[in-house]
């Protein structure tokens, strides 16, 4: 049986899932990327906006897309380092 | 009264604590880089490990200068001393050694329990009495039983890393398996030491050499 995620490996698995598809991802996409609930996903978007790592851009028809920041981008590549080391000493 | 002060040959004098230095500089960086995860994620396993090579910053540091103040009241390389001298000497070495070994045995003791993931307290608990036993033991007496303890606690330690490697096989794993596969080896060099005292200069630069491995590790990295 797989591990429950970490809080941190969901945030990271949620910004990936927006780097990968070029820095924007549709709500529907993510929800299936994140592999989480559609409620326990809203609650971690709306902690991502909060601390701008990243922001909802709603277009004229009213359909949204979550858009990865500088500073989204900059924890990810901090993230991976943080976890390359960690996992060195299987931590 | 003819005394034997430092278990190591005289010509290695000094040269030890150059050595020192190198390893101290590697261990506090890699203590910050793991403070740096601990903040990053705010996971206290991360926040045990830098604390471990936190400890082993402060051992080396302990050493280094314990063997420092020694060398410093010997002249030359006569070690026989006035009644009043070898007092100080040696309660400066006991001292300096005692804090050492508790440091270094608290370290590993943290390096094994984050390796093995455990979990119990009460073991935890266990384990740390033990450590202060064994570095109180080697107060004023032979090193024998510290360097052993180290030794199957950096065996213990190497196999989880060695067991983690063979799950991710990246080069960082790798690195850090040969790193600590060295120190143990360093371990064994010092209790050979107690029969073949120049066997201590290369226990040393096994140590450095781990070091400089886990330095590269960072870099790596950090780096990319």
């Amino acid at each position: 049986m797989a591990e429950r995620r970490s809080h941190l490996e969901i945030v990271y698995d949620i910004l990936k899932a927006i780097q990968d598809k070029g820095g924007s991802i549709k709500p529907t996409h993510l929800l299936y990327k994140s592999n989480l609930s559609h409620k326990r996903m809203k609650g971690y978007v709306d902690d991502l906006q909060k601390k701008g790592l990243i922001f909802a851009d709603v277009k004229e028809d009213e359909r949204s897309m979550y858009m990865i920041t500088d500073q989204g981008l900059k924890f990810l590549e901090e993230y991976r380092k943080v976890k390359e080391f960690t996992d060195a000493f299987g931590l | 009264m003819g005394i034997t002060l430092v278990h190591s040959p005289l010509w290695f004098h000094g040269i030890d604590i150059v050595l020192e230095v190198f390893s101290i500089i590697a261990a506090v960086l890699i203590t910050l880089v793991g403070y740096k995860a601990y903040k990053l994620t705010k996971e206290a396993r991360f926040f045990y490990f830098s604390l471990a090579f936190g400890f082993i910053s402060l051992s080396f540091l302990a050493r280094a200068i314990t063997a420092s103040v020694v060398i410093s009241q010997l002249s030359g390389p006569i070690t026989t001393l006035t009644q009043a001298s070898y007092n100080y000497i040696e309660n400066v070495f006991s001292i300096g050694r005692f804090f050492y070994f508790l440091l270094v045995l608290f370290a590993y003791e943290i390096l094994l329990v984050l390796s093995m993931r455990l979990a119990n307290r009460r073991i935890i608990f266990l384990l740390t009495l033990f450590m202060i036993l064994f570095a109180a033991s080697a107060f004023n007496a032979s090193p024998i039983i510290f360097y052993l303890v180290c030794l199957f606690l950096l065996i213990f330690i190497t196999w989880q890393y060695r067991d983690n490697y063979l799950v991710k096989r990246t080069p960082s794993t790798l690195l850090s398996t040969t790193a600590f596969s060295l120190l143990v080896v360093e371990f064994i060099l010092y209790i050979a030491s107690m029969w073949v005292q120049p066997l201590v200069a290369a226990a040393y630069l096994f140590r450095l050499t781990a070091y400089v491995i886990l330095l590269a590790m960072i870099v790596r990295v950090y780096a990319k």
